[in-house]
């Protein structure tokens, strides 16, 4: 279907995805005018049955799921015991005792391994074998829905869900996505896709995009990926993202989370030029080496290189500092060091 | 994906333009059509003495950065200021207004060490 499309395909995650159609700048920039769509049907969908009286699925996440409103969904994480992320996850309640929790694909083994082995009273379903999902995210995302399917999202706020009639089958459409910017995911069956896909591309306003424009639309409004920012060495805390931990009830690794003191502290990079800061640049405040960059690229928006990494907790953060390679001949790019809000102010998305 | 028959390769994707000991430097398309959209480039400066295969400066795109090296051994006699300018000239004219830098070449005899258009050919062929 992609390659159809025109798409450059690379392996992610076990997966060969498209990684660009149009170059992805083209890609970047429709995104954030128009409505781009992404094939993202390689997420990890679990799909939980609970028992009434069960407390452990709930343990499972940093937030309390049984407070989730219906018709909404929630981004949380799970933990180990040291309170590092095992994965970042958006959980949706479906009823009163149905869940779904959607995560990445790199890691869908490792997630799998955990709750088969901590669930115990808990009916878990794999619904990626019938589920696929397909992000449909820019400004006029509601407006080429609406035109192409007769469906009214004006209602549906952020982080809702609805079912809706695609095609004459149902599938459920929730506003969020990664891009920073507006924009629904769509979850329909399998036999579906490729069919709602080419539907979708009928439209002039939509365009496909890859994987490296997702990256890109993500750094820009300070999105954090699993296995770069967040990992099992990191806490949700030290990733600035304390706000989506619910201390108030209990789960795996809160003990530990709420007596540690974070080890380092999460920033937000700007380059003073078009040259970016790259994933495993080290970051030096005059000479003294204070961090590392976990992602960077070239801000399409912004039209300046863009990073997010770490620094040492214990320090003044300094609103400047030079970024190396540390490879010989390589010159320093200097940035400066802002909040995440001002990054994502600078990309065009109010927030 | 274009090359050029006057060239002369290497197996990173740089070309050298000989005339007389002056050596033009660029990458190819097949580099330029790899990167994606070239949003950054880094050259040396003149005067640079530069060594066969060694680094000779930088090309980013949104996703990654690259080194580029040095066909040839010399010394930097002209910079394309407009590629640093304006980097986009690399995906939409590599063998033309993309040129990189010109040197002034130690020796004709390092382009022994360098693909001919048919070798350049078969090699991206197998890549």
């Amino acid at each position: 279907m992609h390659i159809k499309t025109g798409g450059r395909i690379v392996e992610f995650g076990g997966f060969l995805l498209p990684l660009q159609y149009d170059g992805i700048i083209k890609e970047h920039l429709w995104c954030r005018s128009s409505c781009a769509i992404f094939d993202t049907s390689h997420m990890a969908k679990f799909i939980f049955r609970v028992k009434k009286t069960s407390l452990e699925l709930g343990h499972l996440f940093t937030i309390d799921i049984e407070k989730i409103p219906a018709g909404c969904c929630r981004y949380c994480f799970l933990l180990n015991e040291d309170g590092g992320i095992i994965d970042d996850v958006v959980v949706y309640k479906l009823s009163d005792s149905e869940y779904m929790a959607v995560s990445n694909a790199a890691t869908k083994l490792k997630v799998q391994g955990w709750y088969l082995s901590h669930l115990k009273e808990t009916e878990i379903v794999e619904a990626d074998t019938y589920l696929d999902k397909i992000d449909i995210q820019g400004p006029l995302s509601a407006d080429v829905l609406r035109d192409l399917f007769q469906i009214d999202l004006s209602m549906l706020s952020f982080y809702h869900f609805s079912r809706f009639t695609l095609l004459k089958e149902e599938a459920f459409i929730s506003y969020s996505g990664y891009t920073g910017g507006k924009g629904y995911e769509i979850y329909i069956t399998k036999q579906k896709t490729e069919e709602l896909w080419e539907a979708l591309l009928q439209d002039g306003r939509v365009k496909p995009a890859g994987l490296g424009a997702r990256d890109s639309l993500r750094l820009e409004a300070g999105l954090p990926l699993y296995g770069n920012e967040l990992d099992e060495e990191t806490t949700p805390i030290e990733a600035g993202l304390g706000r989506f931990v619910d201390f108030s009830h209990d789960f795996i690794g809160k003990d530990i989370l709420k007596e540690n003191p974070p080890k380092k502290k999460i920033v937000f990079l700007i380059s003073e030029t078009r040259q970016s800061p790259r994933y495993s640049y080290k970051i030096f405040s005059g000479d003294e080496e204070i961090g590392y960059i976990t992602s960077g690229c070239f801000s399409p928006s912004i039209q300046k290189g863009i990073g997010i990494g770490y620094i040492k907790k214990d320090i003044t953060v300094p609103d400047k500092v030079s970024i190396s390679a540390e490879k010989e001949g390589c010159g320093k790019i200097n940035c400066y060091i802002i909040p995440r809000k001002q990054l994502v102010r600078a990309a065009g998305l109010k927030k | 994906m274009e090359v050029r028959e006057e060239l002369f390769y290497t197996k990173e994707h740089e070309w050298v333009k000989v005339e007389g000991n002056k050596g033009t430097i660029g990458i190819t398309e097949y580099a330029t059509h790899t990167l994606g959209d070239i949003t950054f480039v880094e050259l040396p400066s003149i005067e640079t003495k530069l060594s066969q295969f060694t680094r000779l400066g930088t090309v980013e795109s949104v996703k990654a950065a690259s080194d580029i090296f040095s066909p040839v051994s010399g010394k930097v006699i002209s910079v394309n200021e407009k590629v640093v300018q304006n980097p986009e000239i690399l995906n939409s004219s590599p063998y033309d207004d993309g040129w990189l830098v010109v040197v002034e070449m130690d020796s004709l005899e390092e382009i022994k060490n360098l693909m001919t258009v048919q070798q350049y050919r078969e090699y991206i062929k197998n890549l």
